[in-house]
């Protein structure tokens, strides 16, 4: 597929995914301004029902569906991502949630997805170069066991062994990055370890299928043939052409991981960006809600854009435009 | 075939978060079917039953505060007390009912309806091909949580909207799966046999390739189970899905978070962790075992 095009399905996915959003909130069932106003909700004082119009107002409820959509779109373009509407949430901006928020999705995210590499490629490549030896029987079983065990379960583990007993780890909370580091390196292991365990489960499995069949093609057998040392052969040549399946899941858990990190940003207490998506969705903040979502799209998008893209770097045949698989 | 399970497991993943895939490579077949697939076999009907027969079963109320708050396992408590005091060994069978509702009518009824949407779209192509796949690709692209919690939220949070609600998120990758092997069964020598003899569509649709596609997607259903159990007892420990004091896994699990955490009293927690993670490991050995069988047909053929 040309760019051009690709570009151009990427943005029809953006758009769909914030119409979805959007329709599902028009779902949603009871008077939306009840739901906002909570306990503040009151239509027999005047003051009451000019705070109720106000609200409705700013749901823009008063206009026609197909026209809040736009509204929104037509702000949302121009970086307006709207903001909490509940008078008593301080109209705080989606621009502001993501500001506090995103950094600290980020870097659980970058740092999950770089421990989970560091355990995948070894173990995948151990366990494809000895297939069917001890050393794979056991890679191969203990990414069974671990798939088997959910991440909220494998934090509490972690917990219990390095919070509770060993007293190594604070077993909640978050430190910033920009007032200690040390304390905010702490602060990750927990929540990241468990997040990267979960992935490279996965990874390693992947890369093993896919390099046992790359390591059955005649150029790694020439490669042997001529004297190369294995780990050579193995990441020097077999590695590279190995890594499509690696990467395309890579890029689908970057999106996963910004949206998807609730369980274990609840866990910890953590606020990131997941559990301001959830508390959106659960006090009724539609605007927050269909900003939210559209950041994390974004990034989901982005990252398959830029998968793509690696691959005509690892892979010149693509480059080539001649097909591949 | 990378792109099909790279799809799949960002399905898995964004569900449960423990993302599974189904294995490309052959295994070896012929082995016999040893401890490894009858001990889960074993788990699985035991949780089945329990659960099934949990208001019959002299079990204690679940519901009740029964002696002090977490005690340990015990000739009167088999699995002993949670943090107020209830018993743990029934509270884990009612709690299996919901794992049970949800893994089993969630993913049958995902897997009709996407298996049928996938089925329909990879034999007549054309432009229902286009329409799903562009309605596939926008659900897998959308934020899992989002769609379950919204669901929820607009139907409540009762055991079936749950039940719902996870079913409609499967949904996709069911018809992605069936898809995919519509396309690839189509293409066989015995499809064209049966065209050639003046098979109608609907007897080619039904007679040869649905029986085909069935088997993957009955292998990829148990992947699925497995996330589903998960995913419903992540929900239920954000406090998401039943609700309280109704028991749920997931729920039972943040439920003992305080004792582990404060008093380093493990068992509450780690209890329906266990079971879990042996229903789910049970799961996945059936279902890698089944695809091992899979595999080795279809090299028969």
């Amino acid at each position: 597929m040309k760019i051009g095009t690709k570009l151009g399905v990427l943005a029809l996915t953006v758009f769909l995914v914030s119409l979805t959003t959007f329709m599902l909130t028009l779902l949603l069932k009871g008077d939306p301004v009840v739901a906002v106003l909570g306990t503040a909700y009151d239509n027999k004082t005047p003051t009451g029902l000019a705070q109720i119009e106000t609200v409705r107002k700013e749901l823009r409820l008063d206009r026609a569906v197909p026209m809040r959509y736009l509204l929104w779109a037509k702000g949302a373009v121009t970086g307006d991502l709207g903001h909490k509407v509940a008078p008593s949430s301080g109209k705080i901006s989606t621009t502001r949630i993501l500001k506090e928020r995103l950094p600290v999705t980020l870097e659980i995210m970058i740092l999950t997805q770089i421990v989970a590499v560091l355990i995948a490629i070894p173990m995948g490549v151990i366990s494809a170069y000895r297939k069917g030896k001890v050393a794979d029987s056991a890679i191969t079983g203990a990414s069974f066991i671990l798939l088997a065990l959910p991440n909220f379960a494998l934090a509490l583990i972690l917990v219990f062994i390095f919070s509770v007993k060993l007293k190594w780890l604070p077993s909640v909370g978050y430190t910033r990055l920009t007032e200690d580091l040390g304390k905010n390196l702490r602060s990750m292991v927990i929540p990241v370890l468990t997040l990267a365990i979960g992935l490279a489960s996965v990874y390693t499995r992947l890369l093993r299928s896919e390099m046992s069949a790359t390591l059955q093609e005649d150029f790694i057998q020439m490669a042997t043939a001529k004297g190369i040392k294995p780990w050579r052969v193995l990441l020097g040549h077999a590695l590279r052409p190995s890594s499509f399946s690696l990467l395309t899941v890579i890029g689908i858990n970057v999106g996963a991981l910004i949206g998807g990190a609730v369980i274990m940003e609840q866990l910890m207490s953590i606020n990131g960006v997941g559990s301001a998506l959830v508390e959106s969705i659960l006090s009724r903040e539609y605007q927050v809600v269909l900003g939210l979502v559209l950041v994390i799209t974004l990034f989901y998008v982005a990252a398959n854009f830029v998968v793509d893209l690696l691959y005509t770097v690892l892979d010149p045949r693509i480059r080539r435009g001649s097909t591949r698989g | 075939m990378a792109a099909l399970v790279g799809d799949q497991t960002g399905v898995v993943g964004k569900a449960g978060e423990t993302a599974t895939t189904v294995s490309a490579t052959p295994k070896q077949t012929g082995r016999k079917h040893g401890i490894g697939l009858w001990l889960p076999v074993a788990w699985i009907s035991v949780i089945v039953v329990g659960s099934m027969l949990a208001p019959w079963l002299p079990l204690k109320p679940n519901g009740k505060t029964l002696g002090k708050a977490g005690l340990m396992p015990s000739t009167k408590f088999w699995l002993g007390t949670d943090q107020i005091g209830r018993d743990i060994f029934s509270r884990v069978l009612w709690g299996g009912r919901v794992a049970l509702a949800v893994g089993v009518v969630s993913v049958i009824s995902a897997m009709v309806v996407g298996g049928a949407l996938g089925l329909f779209a990879g034999f007549y192509r054309g432009r229902l091909e286009a329409v799903l796949n562009t309605i596939v690709n926008t659900l897998l692209a959308f934020p899992a949580l989002v769609l379950v919690l919204a669901i929820t939220a607009f139907l409540g949070h009762n055991l079936w909207n749950i039940v719902t609600a996870i079913a409609i998120v499967a949904i996709p990758a069911f018809a992605r799966i069936a898809y995919a092997n519509t396309l690839t069964v189509s293409q066989r020598e015995y499809v064209l046999a049966a065209r050639s003899l003046g098979a109608k569509n609907s007897r080619i649709l039904f007679r040869e390739i649905l029986p085909n596609v069935v088997l993957p997607l009955s292998a990829f259903a148990l992947v699925v189970t497995a996330v589903a159990i998960v995913a419903e007892a992540g929900l239920a420990f954000l406090g998401l899905s039943i609700q309280r004091p109704k028991p749920s896994w997931g729920s039972m699990i943040d439920d003992g978070r305080k004792l582990l955490v404060g008093k380093g009293i493990w068992h509450v927690t780690f209890i329906p962790i266990g079971v879990m993670f042996l229903t789910v490991l049970s799961i996945n050995l059936i279902g890698d075992r089944l695809q091992s069988i899979i595999d080795g047909r279809d090299a028969k053929i």
